[in-house]
């Protein structure tokens, strides 16, 4: 793959600047609890009683993506005041909404968050599309309710997860559902295992915002282009993560199919992608901490064919007089199936993320940066067989928090997402390049009780080329959007 | 920062959240054209009886060389093909009604035209309101250029019918409009009948779409002078064709004597309730022609229950006579 290479530049990048890591262990911190559920400690017995995970208080630090994979999907891999490795992320519980202590019922945790919103977008009309679908987006939404349930053995772990919302009318399903066995090593209690294997609906491994957890998450929601690329977090596979020092590793196979209820009902083809993210993390100096990797998908889409159609009759009015006169009836004949192709797919991503703790709080940089070839599954889906070129997509963010105490935060993101790199268009006589790309501004601002609820505002200036002008030149469609959230954890 | 920098900052961030342009659908404009911008605010350009749109005769502006609009516009008429050239250079085509609506839909250029190499193509398919303004309107387009120069605007003129037939009275005068109109409308995508019983006593329903009495032979004669037809079945089945009217239409004048009206719900559609509207429409001497008036309006509303399958004649609305 000719991405090999680059998978381990920033990798090196980190070495380079963080020699120290390799010596040291992460500092203490909280646990990530992507998704939701705080790592417990480590049994003292095998015992199901044994197992009853001690609360975990609010962590100061987040950990990074794979390391929230990987004590999700083992939970027993951490302490509950230690971040899965030197992260440089803030975390819900230390920037937002803080971990509610979970309740336990023999050796069963339970935990879970809320997230209650008003949105409104400067797009918005009180008519229904051409489906029937409401085109107002000026509304109350229950954007999640999660309710998880952890259960965790000395080499072996389980959770599940419920979500409901109201985005697309009431919906209940399941958000995540993993069966994790792991082996410790010699890793020490904060970090994740040296080798864990999770099973079922799984988080993927690609750079920071994927896994990341919702609850911990600055920004309302994931740039377009991550949602683009992975309309749903979790997909049905298995997961190979682990750490090893600073070095973090994950590598799952699933379906490729997205998780909602826009695809299809099963996987549809054999074929399995692959994603993977390789990369460390570590805390150069006291205060500052720096992680990055680089992440990749490859795998196989899926050219939907079409079903044998019957012989129909049509009246086309071809006066347009409104009245059927006999030359206006068009028979058509039927056709056969065409068939169902499949097609590569793949992405590149790396991902850097920097951390510094003042006086005044923690200042979080962080970015990544994708190239995709057909992979956009939710935005623009590619069907690359349809037309019989690759398309080309490509992407990024760069984002800065800033904590304001503990009680405040603001952050500002700009995010960039191009759908095809390829498109034309013919307009006046000249074919002429297409833009179809996306950038995204947002600001944030949040009041913070700590270890309990975030209420966050954020607005986003979206500049694409949905709409014309008057010169019929592609230009911005008016599509602000702000929102404000109140998150609490139950 | 100071208050004037706060100020400032403000403003910015209001116009940063005014940018763009809108992209309503147009469902409350006249008509729509699918993959068109509209553009609120009146057509730019010349109108065509100025005195400036003479002196443009040297042709130094674009120019709407061919221009097909739809013509005679049938209510909710969809997927109607408007489309027409423009002088080379031409960068969009704006259109409008002169006198509906609150702004215009602009349409690129495409290819070269195929018959003309010298004008550039454009085209769209335009979806019209369901209850529009009857009667004759003006249309309106204009070639604006690659600079935002408009040219002089073209006008057609562009016939909305009624829902309610009128013979194309609305937009003619000197077409006489039927003699009476009995017509239910109503809101919701159900299977509503409206049915009618005549003085000789017979149902025109759906099943029964004309007021002609079988003469000795059994033949009915649905042409025959004071005959009332039926016009559609809509939603027939429950397959939901939009238009949820039906009139019955009595082209001369119907025989004297008492006339009963109903709406009968045939089927819910999965519906909970339709709200419905009945309406008589007569022809009446105006000046030297016949003008349709509306000499009685009435609403009610019908519930899932009361679906009947056909079983009854339905809700009894008015009765009327004729002398």
């Amino acid at each position: 793959m000719h991405f090999a290479e680059l998978s381990l530049l920033p990798l090196a990048v980190v070495l380079l600047v963080s020699p120290s890591a390799l010596a040291q262990p992460a500092p203490a911190a909280a646990p990530d609890d992507d998704m939701e559920v705080p790592a417990t400690t480590a049994p003292a017995a095998p015992t199901p009683s044994a197992t009853v995970p001690a609360p975990a208080p609010p962590a100061a630090l987040a950990a990074s993506p794979e390391a929230k994979t990987a004590v999700a999907a083992a939970p027993t891999a951490a302490p509950a005041a230690a971040p899965a490795g030197a992260a440089t992320r803030p975390k819900a519980s230390e920037v937002d909404v803080a971990k509610a202590e979970p309740s336990s019922l023999g050796g069963l945790r339970i935990s879970g968050y809320l997230h209650a919103q008003y949105q409104h977008s400067a797009a918005s009309e009180d008519q229904l599309n051409p489906s029937g679908a409401p085109l107002n987006e000026n509304e109350f939404v229950l954007r999640r309710a999660r309710l998880r349930f952890d259960r965790t053995w000395d080499y072996a772990a389980a959770n599940l997860e419920l979500d409901a919302n109201t985005v697309r009318g009431m919906t209940v399903g399941i958000r995540r559902a993993e069966a994790a066995i792991f082996y410790r090593g010699p890793n020490a209690p904060h970090l994740p295992p040296l080798l864990g294997l999770a099973v079922g609906i799984t988080d993927l491994p690609f750079g920071f915002e994927l896994p990341e957890s919702t609850r911990d998450r600055i920004f309302m929601e994931r740039t377009l282009g991550s949602s683009a690329l992975f309309p749903s977090e979790a997909d049905a596979g298995a997961k190979l993560f682990g750490a090893y020092s600073v070095l973090r590793y994950a590598v799952a196979i699933s379906n490729g199919e997205p998780l909602d209820r826009n695809g299809l009902p099963h996987d549809p083809n054999s074929a399995k992608d692959v994603t993977g993210r390789f990369g460390a993390e570590g805390e150069p100096a006291r205060g500052f901490t720096l992680a990055g990797g680089t992440s990749f998908v490859t795998g196989t889409g899926f050219h939907r064919g079409q079903p044998a159609r019957k012989s129909v009759i049509r009246w086309r009015d071809d006066n347009e007089d409104g009245v059927l006169q006999a030359n206006e009836i068009i028979a058509t004949p039927g056709t056969a199936a065409t068939p169902s192709k499949n097609f590569d797919r793949w992405v590149l991503g790396l991902d850097l993320e920097t951390s510094l703790t003042t006086w005044l709080g923690r200042s979080i940089l962080y970015g990544e940066a994708f190239v995709a070839s057909s992979y956009d599954r939710g935005y623009v889906p590619a069907d690359p067989a349809a037309s019989g070129v690759a398309v080309r997509e490509a992407g990024g963010y760069v984002a800065f928090a800033q904590e304001l105490t503990k009680y405040a935060l603001v952050g500002l993101r700009a995010s960039i997402y191009d759908p095809n790199s390829d498109v034309f268009e013919v307009h006046a006589d000249k074919t002429v390049p297409k833009t179809q790309t996306v950038r995204t501004f947002s600001a944030l601002a949040a009041a913070v009780l700590p270890g309990r609820a975030r209420l966050s505002f954020q607005y986003d200036w979206i500049k694409d080329y949905l709409a014309r002008d008057s010169l019929g030149v592609p230009s911005d469609a008016r599509n602000n959007r702000w929102t404000l959230r109140l998150g609490v954890d139950l | 920062m100071s208050a004037r920098g706060w100020l400032l900052f403000t403003v910015a961030l209001g116009a940063l959240g005014c940018s763009g342009e809108t992209l309503t659908r147009g469902l409350t404009e006249p008509f729509r054209i699918d993959g068109a911008q509209f553009q609120e605010g009146e057509l730019p350009g010349i109108p065509a009886d100025s005195p400036a749109a003479e002196a443009e005769s040297a042709g130094s502006l674009p120019t709407l060389v061919g221009f097909l609009p739809l013509t005679v516009v049938p209510p909710g008429a969809v997927d109607r093909t408007i489309s027409g050239t423009a002088t080379r250079g031409t960068s969009s085509v704006g259109v409008r009604f002169a006198d509906l609506g609150t702004g215009y839909w602009v349409l690129p250029t495409t290819n070269a035209d195929l018959f003309s190499e010298n004008e550039l193509a454009w085209g769209g398919l335009a979806s019209y309101a369901r209850q529009p303004s009857p009667g004759k309107h003006r249309f309106l387009g204009v070639a604006i250029d690659g600079q935002g120069r408009a040219g002089v605007q073209a006008g057609i003129d562009v016939c909305l019918l009624p829902e309610v037939p009128d013979n194309g009275n609305a937009c003619d005068p000197n077409k006489n409009p039927p003699k009476l109109v009995i017509s239910l409308g109503w809101n919701s995508p159900v299977d509503l009948d409206l049915r009618v019983v005549t003085p000789d006593g017979k149902i025109v329903d759906a099943k029964h779409p004309t007021s002609a009495v079988k003469d000795e032979d059994g033949k009915l004669d649905p042409t025959a002078d004071g005959t009332g037809q039926l016009l559609t079945d809509s939603n027939a089945g429950c397959q939901i064709d939009g238009q949820q009217r039906e009139s019955l239409v009595y082209q001369t004048r119907p025989p004297a004597g008492t006339y009963l009206v109903y709406a009968n719900l045939y089927e819910a559609c999965e519906q909970a309730s339709v709200e419905f509207t009945l309406t008589l429409h007569s022809s009446i001497p105006s000046d030297d022609h016949f003008t349709q008036i509306e000499t009685l309006r009435k609403s009610g509303a019908l519930q899932a229950i009361h679906a009947n399958g056909g079983a009854a004649l339905g809700t009894f609305l008015t009765q009327f006579s004729i002398e």
